[in-house]
């Protein structure tokens, strides 16, 4: 049984096709590049995997539940689906806390460490509101992740970032995926998908190709 | 080729069996009426006859009525799966659109008659029968109903102008009927529709107070006092709209298909 | 336990932020010329005022909770739920429906710190007046010069009426905040929610000026007790339509995650439509017991009296139900296929786990029915002395008989009547058109016997010499009648579908 499943899913805004007809089948332990032009519905894809979108016609179907029907939102899924929402009057820890109190779930201690992991300072007192685009970036990463997230939906992961630190997400990503996790990535660079991806797909005419490696 | 495939539903649909059921839809409804009100009710006029007579029945089971004459054999066609066969022969379109031709012809001739019947006897055989009862008014005032205003024109011109107005109703909820069959799967909802619309009018615009544009009392306005004629055209023109979203819908969809 | 802590900590933090400050100083400046109005009332009257007053006055008054509170709370709602609604948040929280009622929790905590702060600067400002000593002389007069003169003559204790009237405000300020989440989920566009935001308020504000102080769309009624005791006659009127929109709400939120397609409107519409055949039921000018008007709710025709309207309040209230049963009954019988039969192995056992489930939906939806025409009958201001002033001889009990025995009897006949035809017929059509000539015999002259099953259970036959207790033995006999001829036809006919 694949992981997430989508079975002729189709989707359309006010009569602006995005989707026809798709199946597309995620393994568990793999990670799989999406890529398209701006606008192809990269994003829309990973809204209807999570259920934040239903789609007009098809199932999506994550480890076996049908989505809408007694679950909406798969759990155990970090994602970074546009630009998440900060509470910018407060200090990188302190968001990342009023997160992890929904679940509550994970330690302060557990937090911290996700921090220096993706590359910030746990203990700076730096509110959000200063923080560069690359930091908050990190920060929506450190939030995908601080919770041991089984399945990572990232759409551009890499954006904003430098060089290092690209790097060192990069390497985080790939230990995830020997951990057994399963990542879906968008990215606009195509170094990333090759370096990384298992299975690339492109959205073309309203499907999901694959593209051979 | 439209023209044709209208001569061929004509063909079709004229069957000994169906010209009695048409026999049935215009003359029970208003015989049993008759039987009904023959005695007990108190005529001034030879026209209070005919409002009576079309009162009752006839006015609460009108599209009913309508459905039944021609819409209603549809489904069996949808059932059957002739649509299929019928598709490779000519456009669907040209199909369908005979088949709401021919319906509408029938629905408005039966529509008609059912009054223009009732209209005739009461009006010119009752006299010479004599079965009913007439009284002076004694000063009585008379009822008058809406679209006696036409009876400047003549009794014989009232009547038929009358009936056209009923024929021309009947249509239209005979229309949406056959409309709603094409474009639903499920006959009972879309013959159902018509009736439920027409109840649902006369239910709100009773329980808002707005008595003068009632579906019912609008085409039969036995129980309604004279209203000025252009209040019958507000349903009316309401009920084409309806019909008309439906036929471009219904057109979308049949476009939508063949592509 | 540091949890435990911090949340406090945060609560207490929250308390003392600026917004809070200048939230109690608009209240004190209001406040303020208040009072001087309520002391002035007091000096005219000779009659001495005392705390309750003053805080029932702060608490409850129209013009700050209209133009200043509920404004206040609008903007807490939204500003809320933009900050909340991320889908970091949404995928932890797992659903629209969580997300929905944390919004709910935290605008809710946002009430209590602003109850809490109303409710200090009130003690400040009523320092100075006569002690808090139950009702006071100002407050018996039967004038309604203030809140408590309108309360005082329905509730007892003035700290039971300030502790009602702030749960009536937090319900409702609930409610509207589920409103404007619910629409926030569906359409996901701030333009929306803020429109309707803004037009709660000038809708709130429009009608406690434009409307008639009696009217049911007062906004003020459901947000304020006293104005609400005083449109209904009672304490609990606000409380029924708000709790009713709460359940409505909360069916909505429940449902919010589901993915139907096409959203089923057909039992949306039927709800609405009896609740207007109800409504235009009531005959406001006859009888003047809720039980008079339970009977012309439900008053069909009979062959002495007859009324178009009547008639088309019973077709919606009863044959809209047969007409559901039969949307029902189309589907089933499509479906109906060998497959189904081998399962059931006979027609006749089929038919019952079928008619089993209806019977039951009868039950309930009568019992409904009567539910719903009480609840609207509790809106109006009508006495609830249990006998039926209209017709003295017509008891209660009777009535109930009839509504519920000859009623469910009645209903089921319908259901029979129907099943039979379109089994016959293979047509669900067909028993549509029957069914709606058998109405037919409501009208006067056509059922002068009262022996064909149609509409024997409107209530016009309690105020005609009919027996009750013979249309029972009637309808009894035609539905053991129905249901051996459907036995028979079962038996008689090949399968063949």
């Amino acid at each position: 049984m694949p992981h997430i499943l989508l079975d002729q899913v189709s989707k359309s805004f006010k009569g602006a096709t995005i989707f026809e007809n798709v199946n597309f089948a995620v393994e568990k332990g793999k990670i799989y590049g999406i890529i398209g032009p701006n606008g192809s519905g990269k994003s829309v894809l990973f809204k209807l995997i999570c259920g934040f979108l239903f789609p007009d016609h098809g199932r999506v179907i994550v480890d076996g539940e049908e989505l809408g029907v007694n679950k909406r939102f798969p759990s155990d899924f970090g994602i970074i689906i546009d630009r998440p929402g900060y509470i910018a009057g407060k200090t990188g820890f302190d968001n990342l806390k009023a997160l992890a109190l929904i679940r509550n779930k994970i330690s302060d201690d557990k937090i911290k460490q996700t921090m220096r992991l993706v590359g910030l300072d746990p203990e700076s007192t730096q509110k959000v509101k200063h923080y560069s685009l690359g930091m908050k970036q990190k920060l929506a990463i450190a939030q995908a992740i601080m919770e041991d997230q089984q399945t990572l939906i990232l759409d551009e992961p890499f954006n904003a970032l430098d060089a290092d630190s690209v790097e060192n997400i990069r390497n985080l990503l790939r230990k995830f995926k020997e951990e057994g996790r399963t990542i879906l990535l968008t990215s606009h660079n195509q170094e990333d998908i090759d370096v990384l991806c298992d299975e690339v797909y492109r959205i073309n005419r309203f499907k999901l190709e694959k593209v051979k490696k | 080729m439209l023209g044709h495939q209208v001569k061929v539903e004509f063909v079709r649909v004229f069957t000994w069996r169906q010209c009695i059921v048409w026999a049935a839809l215009v003359l029970v409804l208003p015989v049993i009426q008759f039987m009904l009100i023959k005695d007990g009710y108190v005529y001034y006029r030879q026209l209070d006859l005919f409002l009576r007579l079309n009162s009752n029945f006839v006015p609460l089971l009108f599209p009913i009525i309508m459905v039944l004459v021609y819409s209603i054999s549809f489904p069996s066609e949808q059932k059957n799966h002739f649509i299929p066969y019928v598709r490779i022969r000519i456009p669907l379109t040209t199909y369908f659109l005979s088949k709401l031709i021919v319906n509408a012809i029938l629905s408005f001739l039966i529509a008609f008659l059912i009054v223009f019947v009732p209209f005739i006897f009461s009006m010119y055989i009752e006299p010479y029968l004599g079965i009913v009862r007439f009284y002076p008014t004694n000063g009585n005032p008379i009822p008058y109903t809406t679209f006696e205003q036409l009876l400047v024109l003549g009794t014989l011109p009232y009547g038929v102008l009358y009936s056209l107005w009923v024929g021309l109703n009947g249509m239209m909820y005979a229309t949406m009927g056959l409309l709603l069959v094409m474009i639903l799967e499920k006959p009972f909802i879309a013959l159902s529709i018509p009736f439920v619309y027409y109840l649902l009018g006369n239910f709100i615009t009773q329980v808002l107070g707005y008595d003068q544009f009632s579906p019912t009392f609008t085409i039969f306005p036995f129980s309604i006092s004279q209203q000025p004629l252009w209040t019958v055209f507000v349903p009316f023109l309401f009920l084409c709209f309806v019909v008309m979203v439906l036929m471009f819908y219904l057109k979308e969809r049949l476009h939508k298909h063949h592509d | 336990m540091t949890r435990v802590v911090n949340k406090w900590k945060d609560f207490v933090d929250e308390l003392l932020a600026f917004k809070w400050i200048l939230f109690g100083v608009v209240i004190y400046i209001y406040g303020l010329s208040a009072k001087e109005h309520m002391y002035v009332a007091s000096l005219q009257t000779k009659l001495l005022l005392n705390k309750w007053d003053l805080l029932h006055k702060f608490f409850g008054d129209i013009y700050l909770i209209l133009y200043f509170i509920l404004p206040v709370f609008l903007y807490r709602s939204i500003s809320i739920m933009m900050s909340d609604f991320d889908y970091a948040v949404l995928i932890r929280l797992g659903s629209y429906r969580s997300w929905v009622y944390a919004t709910l929790v935290r605008l809710i905590q946002s009430a209590s710190i602003s109850i809490i702060v109303w409710g200090a600067v009130s003690l400040v400002l009523s320092i100075g007046a006569p002690s808090f000593a139950g009702w006071s002389p100002f407050s018996r007069l039967n004038a309604s010069l203030s809140e408590t003169q309108i309360l005082q003559k329905f509730i007892n204790s003035p700290i039971l009426a300030l502790v009602l009237h702030l749960a009536l405000f937090v319900f409702s300020v609930s409610c509207i905040h589920l409103v404007l989440a619910i629409l926030y989920v569906k359409w996901k566009n701030k333009g929306i929610v803020v429109f309707v935001a803004v037009f709660i308020w000038v809708y709130g504000v429009v009608s406690f000026k434009l409307l008639s102080p009696h009217s049911l769309f007062n906004l003020c009624h459901y947000l304020i007790l006293h104005s609400g005791v005083a449109q209904f006659s009672n304490i609990w009127g606000s409380f029924a339509m708000v709790i009713g929109w709460m359940i409505l709400l909360i069916w909505i939120v429940n449902r919010l995650d589901l993915n139907v397609k096409g959203y089923n409107w057909k039992y949306t519409a039927f709800i609405v439509l009896v609740v207007l055949a109800l409504w235009s039921g009531m005959r406001e000018n006859v009888g003047q017991t809720v039980w008079d008007q339970f009977l012309f709710m439900f008053i069909g025709g009979s062959r002495q009296a007859f009324y178009f309207k009547s008639f088309l309040c019973y077709w919606v209230l009863y044959f809209g139900v047969i007409y559901l049963v039969q949307l029902h009954l189309q589907t089933e019988l499509s479906e109906m296929g060998y497959y189904k039969l081998v399962r059931y192995q006979s027609i006749s056992r089929w038919f019952w786990a079928w008619y089993h489930k209806i019977m039951l939906y009868i039950g309930l939806y009568l019992f409904a029915l009567a539910l719903l025409a009480l609840f609207i009958l509790s809106l109006k201001r009508f006495s609830f002395d249990f006998h039926v002033s209209i017709d003295r001889s017509v008891t209660l009990l009777d009535m109930f008989y009839h509504f519920f025995v000859n009623g469910y009897l009645q209903v089921s006949f319908y259901v029979l009547f129907v099943f039979l035809i379109s089994w016959l017929s293979k047509e669900t059509f067909y028993s549509f058109v029957g069914i709606a000539i058998l109405s037919f015999f409501m009208f006067p002259g056509l059922n002068n016997r009262g022996i064909i099953p149609s509409g024997l259970n409107s209530m016009a036959y309690l105020l005609t010499n009919d027996s009750i207790y013979r249309i029972s033995t009637v309808l009894f006999l035609w539905n053991v009648f129905a249901i051996v001829f459907l036995l028979y036809v079962f038996s008689k006919q090949d399968l063949d579908f």
